[in-house]
């Protein structure tokens, strides 16, 4: 598996992370060199047989109910805010 | 009082019992220890100033950790303390809760005197990836301790405080723990919680203990260890006393199985291997019965948890965006905003690894990796469980070599991701594992070998553990640092 130069710059994007051009090559190869190592999976997950299904992993989930929560204890932990809210960079052109 | 810096912790809480110091004493000569020496190792992030650890901690004179000094993992909450994960996009986070283990330690009357260097969100084998600083092997410190828990590791080693809490998603207690001479312990997965542990990947990660020794690491399992109700992953164990079993012998008719296709891998040094070896003619002579096994699945085990804990990795990182806590960026725009936070905060091998995840996960790969991963999972969950019906633990290498030197595995190789080869089996498996050290290479590094058991045998494990360490006494030696 090589990806391109195009596909880990979209892949940049849809990660929201940010690249500069000198890091391209490095993590290119690096990436490169991961997924050709991981894709030996394909070839053991074949032998699988069916039975294996009772090893799956299994959420878990807890009762969903009220917690007390202390807001300004929260909000003082934020990057930007505005009364009790959260202050985000604007999304809509004026 | 130089002795101090290598006892146990029952000899130093005998010690404080019998007044030959208080714990203020106690805690000042570990404090000076560390001001003294770590500049040389670099094992901890912040050393709190003294008396605000003695005021976070509860007097709790039953407790076998009343007024001993630790350190925890800087990605482990501590309330209103700084939690970084060694990263600049938590660099001024400071936690609003304890995390359940932390809670627990201060319960018990431990010290809790700082937090430890690590990999950036607990994501190297190294400790390279620190956006502060490198942490440097005790032992030798041209090279590294370990990962990513390698703070915890070098800080116990080098005799800063006798316990420390790491962490692990594919091995991250187990090797730093080998690579510096010490025992490390990853508990059966939901047998202590992570509330208050930074996630990395999710269905893998464990808190666990290190020490000098066997019955160090079992005092600080017990103080952590059970059922938590801000954690529904953690099963439904009750507190217990797990150095109760410590008695230097092995259990009845123990069976220990060799992985054959570990202990010959590819990359295993030599002096690494004698080591391994003469372990098992130790437990030989204990009186085990020695069984030869091979595991075939073992063998992708590094693809798998490739695979899973960045997919995992991807998703759970998705909350650092510059929004609710953490860095932000000031930026024009909401989209270069997320770009320009993640790009800042998070180091090259954090950004990696999310890249990796998303990849795994996409349409068009999803099936190829991640789906193939989760079913490949299932089959060594299979193989390791009926492994184990037929003996009571696996005996497997934990590192191939000893310490390796800074840079050693720098660029585009995964010569360094190879590092989780022989751990990760048992954070996939979700089964206990303990490390513990068996010897020195030619080079006086440290080796280490790991016991896994099947789900809930941390009794079992230490108690194994414990009859060797008690006729080898490597905790003995210890490293110079003058």
């Amino acid at each position: 598996m090589n990806i391109t130069r195009d596909e880990l710059i979209k892949l940049a994007q849809i990660s929201y992370i940010g690249l500069s051009e000198d890091e391209i090559p490095l993590i290119l190869e690096k990436i490169t060199a991961v997924l050709n190592y991981a894709e030996q999976v394909t070839e053991f997950a074949q032998t699988a047989a069916p039975q294996q299904e009772v090893h799956k992993n299994v959420n878990i989930f807890r009762t969903d109910e009220s917690g007390i929560c202390d807001p300004d204890a929260i909000l003082t932990r934020a990057p930007e805010v505005q009364g009790h809210y959260f202050v985000v960079p604007r999304i809509l052109k004026q | 009082m130089t002795n101090l810096a290598f006892c146990s912790i029952k000899k130093l809480k005998s010690k404080l019992e019998r007044k030959e110091l208080s714990k203020q004493e106690l805690l000042r000569y570990h404090l000076d220890r560390i001001k003294k020496y770590d500049e040389l190792i670099g094992s901890t992030l912040e050393v709190f100033d003294e008396s605000s650890i003695s005021e976070a901690s509860v007097e709790n004179k039953e407790s076998a950790l009343s007024g001993i000094p630790g350190l925890i993992k800087d990605n482990i909450c501590q309330k209103n303390r700084i939690t970084s994960c060694a990263s600049k996009m938590l660099e001024n986070y400071r936690a609003p809760y304890d995390a359940t283990v932390t809670a627990r330690l201060k319960d018990a009357g431990a010290f809790i005197i700082g937090r430890a260097n690590c990999d950036e969100f607990a994501m190297g084998s190294s400790n390279e990836t620190s956006a502060y600083k490198v942490v440097r092997n005790p032992w030798d410190r041209s090279r590294v301790p370990g990962g990513s828990s390698g703070g915890s590791a070098a800080a116990v080693a080098a005799g800063f405080v006798p316990w420390a809490l790491g962490s692990e998603t594919g091995g991250s207690v187990r090797q730093p723990a080998a690579l510096c001479g010490i025992v490390g312990l990853k508990p059966t997965y939901g047998l202590v919680s992570r509330c208050g542990l930074v996630a990395y990947g999710s269905s893998l990660d464990t808190v666990g203990p290190m020490a000098r020794t066997v019955e160090d690491t079992a005092i600080v399992l017990s103080a952590i260890a059970g059922n938590d109700k801000n954690d529904a992953t953690t099963l439904a164990e009750p507190p217990q006393d797990y150095t109760r079993n410590l008695t230097g012998k092995l259990k009845e008719g123990c069976k220990i199985a060799v992985v054959e296709n570990a202990l010959s891998a590819e990359g295993i040094q030599d002096d690494v291997r004698s080591a391994l070896e003469e372990a098992i003619r130790q437990y030989k002579r204990l009186g085990a019965e020695i069984k030869h096994i091979r595991l075939p699945s073992m063998e992708y085990s590094a693809a798998i948890y490739f695979i899973i804990s960045r997919a995992e990795a991807a998703s759970n990182l998705a909350r650092f965006d510059g929004v609710k806590y953490g860095l932000r960026v000031p930026s024009d725009s909401l989209n270069e905003m997320y770009l320009n936070t993640r790009h800042e905060g998070f180091g090259i091998e954090v950004r990696r690894r999310i890249m990796i995840g998303n990849y795994v996960l996409s349409v068009g790969h999803a099936d190829e990796y991640y789906n193939n991963a989760l079913a490949s999972q299932r089959m060594m969950r299979a193989e390791f469980e009926d492994a184990l019906k037929d003996v009571d633990m696996l005996f497997m290498p934990v590192s191939g070599s000893g310490a390796f030197e800074f840079g050693a595995y720098a660029g585009a190789s995964i010569e360094l991701d190879l590092q989780d080869y022989f751990t990760a089996p048992a954070n996939l498996t979700h089964l206990p594992a303990i490390s513990i050290p068996c010897g020195f290479t030619k080079e006086k590094l440290p080796v280490g070998f790991q016991l896994i058991g099947p789900r809930l045998s941390e009794d079992m494990l230490l108690q194994t553990a414990y009859a060797y360490e008690q006729e080898t006494k490597w905790f003995e030696e210890y490293p110079r640092l003058d």
